[in-house]
């Protein structure tokens, strides 16, 4: 990463980070060393595998990392995030990395023809619900992380074991992302980046049989998608929106607007008591992570006792 | 945490999901067992299925964004 931060430093790809008092220019993206460093991985365990699913992972994680990419390079209408999506999660339904029951949390429904269109919508919604959350130092890269640890308990349990070591790249990249992205930022992840790990994110919890324990570990992150459409009411890139969810005070401090036209974002409603530094909104937006991860840790619980029968239904 | 809403906000998002897959679980899996007894087509069975489970997505929508519109005019004072 140190590499890939001096290499796009002499390139000139930098961006200002607004958010910041000297206004700092600071390296983007860092998509493309995050995907040296998975893709090699999932490459060494499809050779010794030979398992179709870590193939469909690794090519899914490739086309969001080349959808971010194009997205980094010229700025994209809004609908091309979420309708490009829809492109990686072909290799999920091509390779057939999922199964013919849906594990929801009470128990599993066999869906095997409904399970297709619910994988075009998963991909595009989990990579997207990640770029949303992109928004201060650290906050996309250190909120996976945590999400990711249900997860990978989710797949260790319910799906295989070839899957749950796919998806430990994921976890070891962002957390390698992370030491380079938490505040203050010294790379900026990009659009390739966190595209990248929204759709990895997709991918393992598809192949892992661990949907609805991924979406609900991802629930903080929902919020904000969900609160950002049902008050902007049409698909539209952040940069578009005239009116900006938080205002930068003088002291470099984040106040929610009050503006009446302004989207709702989670970060709107963290700062709905008041201004809090940059610093103060990441901790409270891991505190949210960390408080979706025990529920969807209680939600394996439940599901656990479910689908394995120990509980007679 | 002075997020106390926020939280109370995720709760409910996690308890209509825990809801939504308790119905789909207990009532519409056990469709099929009850229509393929009554010599229904598969097909037509999976159909009502889905349709059942998309009505109950809508559903879980439309109340989530009834509860954002609450809580936001509260909390954001709009």
């Amino acid at each position: 990463m140190p590499r890939a931060i001096q290499s796009l430093i002499s390139k000139g790809r930098v961006v200002k980070d607004f958010h910041k008092r000297e206004l700092p220019l600071i390296p983007r993206p860092a998509g493309p060393t995050l995907l040296a460093g998975i893709a090699v991985a999932e490459m060494i365990l499809f050779l010794l595998t030979f398992n179709t699913k870590v193939l469909a992972i690794l090519l899914t994680t490739v086309i969001g990392y080349i959808i971010g990419l194009v997205d980094d390079k010229r700025v994209m209408p809004g609908s091309f995030k979420p309708v490009a999506l829809i492109l990686a999660a072909i290799p999920l339904i091509v390779l057939g990395a999922y199964g013919s029951h849906l594990n929801l949390i009470f128990g599993a429904v066999f869906i095997p023809i409904l399970y297709i269109p619910l994988i075009l919508v998963i991909v595009p919604v989990v990579g997207n619900t990640v770029n949303s959350i992109d928004v201060l130092n650290g906050v996309a890269s250190g909120f996976v992380i945590i999400c990711t640890i249900p997860l990978l308990i989710s797949i260790a349990i319910f799906g295989s074991n070839d899957v749950f070591v796919a998806a430990l790249p994921l976890l070891f990249g962002t957390l390698a992302l992370y030491k380079f992205h938490k505040y203050p930022s010294k790379i900026f992840p990009g659009d390739s980046g966190t595209l990248l790990i929204g759709s990895m994110y997709g991918a393992v919890a598809i192949a892992g049989s661990s949907e609805v324990i991924g979406v609900i570990a991802l629930l903080p992150a929902v919020m904000n998608s969900f609160l950002f459409l049902a008050s902007v009411k049409k698909i539209v890139e952040h940069r578009q929106v005239k009116a900006r969810p938080t205002v930068l005070m003088e002291d470099y401090k984040l106040a929610a607007s009050k503006e009446s036209d302004a989207p709702t974002t989670l970060l709107r409603l963290i700062l709905a008591r008041g201004p809090l530094s940059e610093k103060q909104i990441v901790a409270q937006v891991f505190k949210l992570g960390i408080f979706s991860s025990i529920l969807a840790v209680i939600s394996i619980i439940i599901q656990y006792y479910f689908v394995t029968g120990l509980i007679p239904k | 945490m002075n997020n106390i809403g926020l939280l109370g906000f995720i709760i409910i998002m996690w308890l209509m999901i825990l809801a939504a897959a308790a119905f789909l679980v207990i009532v519409v899996a056990p469709l099929e067992v009850v229509f393929l007894h009554n010599g229904v087509n598969r097909l037509i069975i999976s159909t009502i299925q889905a349709l059942i489970s998309i009505v109950v997505v809508i559903l879980l929508i439309l109340f989530l964004s009834r509860f954002k519109k609450m809580y936001v005019r509260r909390n954001l004072k709009i």
